[in-house]
């Protein structure tokens, strides 16, 4: 496991860097976005639009942990079946499922952390800005594009992993409609009683991806 | 068995997605648009009237007696509606009941108070932050003030937006006001109408931990708070506040238990409106004011109420019609044959997203069938065992063409 783990640390440290680069670059421009919006436009106007009118200050987030978790997924499982790494693995002495779980294990944790910081450049942001109960409603409104970055990284697992075109294109289809049902509305705390449902999508996903995993193993079969 | 729940989670994500999308797609292809019934009471024939749609350019213009109309001349059995036209069409003044009606008089004494599903709490989503509006800013307009409110446990905090923090001191003047005017914290509701994009301003209303209604209002930095003779039994679920030039009306109040009040300016008088066959989580309600006869109109896809009133608010008249809709129309009858589960995550009335999983009834039986006949076709083409045909046959008796398309998608388990 300790093996694994140095073995995905070697291989994503250079992206994992670029990611950590390219999301603490959007946390100062989140941050000074915002508050160049309350110098230009009046405090109460900016409340208006974002309470009634239901504005969204913190839109730019939207598609940040859905770019993260592609790239992360892209980055973690292409060379594994470009060069054909992850056959090398399978020899290892550690079941299919339980090597497949590791690597996932792996990229969800570091997908969690960067999301984590995601939420906490929001937070602090629009708290900087309004008070608490629009912060509450930013991190309710933010849940399914972190789902969405998810559903992106497991996307690109089931993708990649997967040997036959056919059922490439299938797997695409399918994390294409995850994802796109993540951000079927631009209304703020709109999943606020759907988010359940979302997630047993997003958790599907993971068998799923055991299977694409197995089929890779197999050439195709099975 | 590992090999068999990695199938079943796939097939089940794709069968999922399959029961929203093949729909959808089914209703973006051949789905025709119909829009829902107006109906009014007309004040000139004294009887109720409507404009029916079919679907694509039909509109039928009629009465509840059964005579048919073109738009002009059912326009003109709607004086207080169409009032410009008629002026233009040179037909004002009109009389009525003696009543000599011109296009000034109209306009004065017409007013349409709407109470929209999509408004209630529950129905939408809300950031618990008020505007604190000065009531009389001593000029025309009113603008948005610097200063929120946040209802907490035990008083309002009045924020700063301009700091983002609280103004200790409007705070205190806010809570010793409501306190003095006898105000148990926490507020239950509160409700208002937060624009500046009205004539003036009615303040914010706010229902106290034991159901008593309070009015709150703002002058310069002077909060005034009054209890109102509301009472407190009454069970209030929303209250809807419109300022209009008329100041007679300060809004609706609607109950838990569906039941409909004219809020009346002064002295915050309650008159009860008609809610036979009101539901406010799926209906709109509109009430549409005029000198001879306010008429009540609510309803949904399925079913329009109206009834008309006295100008005391009596009822004189009612009439309720199914709407058309889509129903019965052909696509409508094959949707229900070929997807007899239906999955969708869709707004409505408000906002939120929620998730339906609907049966479409007996004829979805068919599709099933269909599917069915095309599996087992397509295993003994394939000479596969019926024990491994059986997990994909179950799927599709479950959810027809989406579960069959999964099994055609998703590679056979072996």
């Amino acid at each position: 496991m300790r093996a694994l783990a140095m073995k995905e640390w070697i291989k994503l440290r250079h992206w994992l860097g670029l990611i950590g680069l390219g999301h603490l670059a959007f946390g100062a421009w989140f941050y000074l976005s915002m508050r160049h919006q309350f110098r230009i436009e009046h405090a109460e106007m900016i409340y208006y639009q974002a309470n009634r009118i239901g504005r969204l200050f913190y839109d730019d987030l939207r598609y940040v942990p859905l770019a993260t978790g592609a790239v992360l997924g892209a980055a973690q499982f292409l060379p594994e079946v470009l060069r054909g790494r992850l056959r090398i693995a399978m020899h290892l002495p550690m079941g299919l499922g339980a090597l497949i779980l590791a690597h996932l294990g792996l990229g969800l944790g570091l997908l969690a952390v960067v999301l984590a910081f995601d939420l906490g450049i929001l937070a602090g942001t629009v708290g900087a800005f309004f008070p608490g109960p629009f912060v509450a409603s930013a991190l309710a409104t933010a849940a399914p594009w972190m789902l969405a970055g998810i559903a992106a990284y497991l996307g690109a697992a089931l993708v990649l992993l997967e040997p036959d075109r056919r059922t490439q294109a299938v797997n695409l289809a399918v994390a294409g409609g995850v994802v796109a049902l993540c951000h079927l509305s631009a209304a703020y705390n709109a999943y606020d009683g759907a988010i359940w449902g979302l997630a047993v999508l997003v958790g599907l996903m993971v068998p799923a991806t055991l299977r694409a995993a197995a089929r890779f193993r197999d050439g195709g079969t099975g | 068995m590992m090999r068999f729940v990695t199938w079943f989670a796939q097939a089940l994500l794709v069968t999922a997605l399959a029961l929203i999308a093949l729909p959808r797609l089914y209703d973006m292809a051949f789905a025709p648009r119909v829009a829902p019934t107006y109906l009014f009471y007309s004040p000139v024939s004294q009887e109720f009237i409507y404009r029916e749609h079919h679907g694509n350019h039909d509109f039928v213009y009629a009465s509840e007696s059964g005579a048919t109309y073109d738009r002009p001349a059912f326009e003109k059995l709607l004086p207080f509606i169409y009032y410009k036209n008629m002026d233009i069409w040179g037909l004002l003044p009109i009389r009525i009941d003696g009543q000599s009606y011109g296009r000034d008089t109209i306009r004065d004494a017409r007013q349409v108070v709407e109470l929209k599903a999509r408004e209630l709490p529950g129905n939408r989503p809300e950031i618990p932050v008020y505007a604190l509006i000065d009531s009389d800013p001593g000029r025309a307009r009113l603008s948005f003030p610097e200063d929120v409110f946040v209802p907490r446990d035990s008083g309002l905090e009045v924020l700063n937006v301009d700091v983002n923090r609280p103004d200790p001191d409007l705070t205190d003047r806010f809570n010793a006001a409501l306190a003095g005017a006898g105000f148990a914290f926490p507020a239950r509701l509160v409700a208002g109408k937060q624009t500046i994009l009205k004539p003036w301003d009615a303040g914010v209303f706010l229902v106290d931990a034991t159901g008593a209604v309070f009015h709150l209002t703002r002058t310069g930095d002077t909060p005034h708070a009054v209890r109102t003779p509301i009472p407190a039994d009454l069970g209030i679920h929303h209250i809807k506040v419109t300022e209009s030039t008329r100041r007679e009306i300060l809004g609706l109040v609607l109950t838990g238990d569906a039941r409909l009040f004219l809020l009346t300016m002064p002295g915050y008088g309650l008159i009860e409106l008609p809610t036979d066959g009101y539901d406010p989580d799926r209906m709109n309600y509109k009430l549409l004011l005029n000198p001879v006869a306010p008429t009540a109109v609510y309803g949904d896809d399925k079913v329009v109420h109206g009834v008309a009133m006295t100008p005391d608010y009596a009822p004189r008249a009612e009439y309720a019609r199914d709407v058309p809709g889509t129903a019965d129309m052909a696509h409508a009858r094959i949707a229900r044959a070929l997807f007899p589960l239906t999955l969708s995550l869709q707004d409505g009335p408000g906002p939120y997203l929620r998730w339906h999983l609907a049966w479409s009834g007996w004829a979805g039986l068919i599709g099933i069938a269909l599917s069915l006949a095309a599996l087992f076709g397509l295993a003994r083409a394939r000479r596969a065992p019926l024990r491994q045909t059986l997990p994909a046959a179950a799927l599709v008796t479950l959810t027809g063409p989406a579960g069959l398309l999964a099994v055609l998608a998703v590679p056979g388990h072996r």
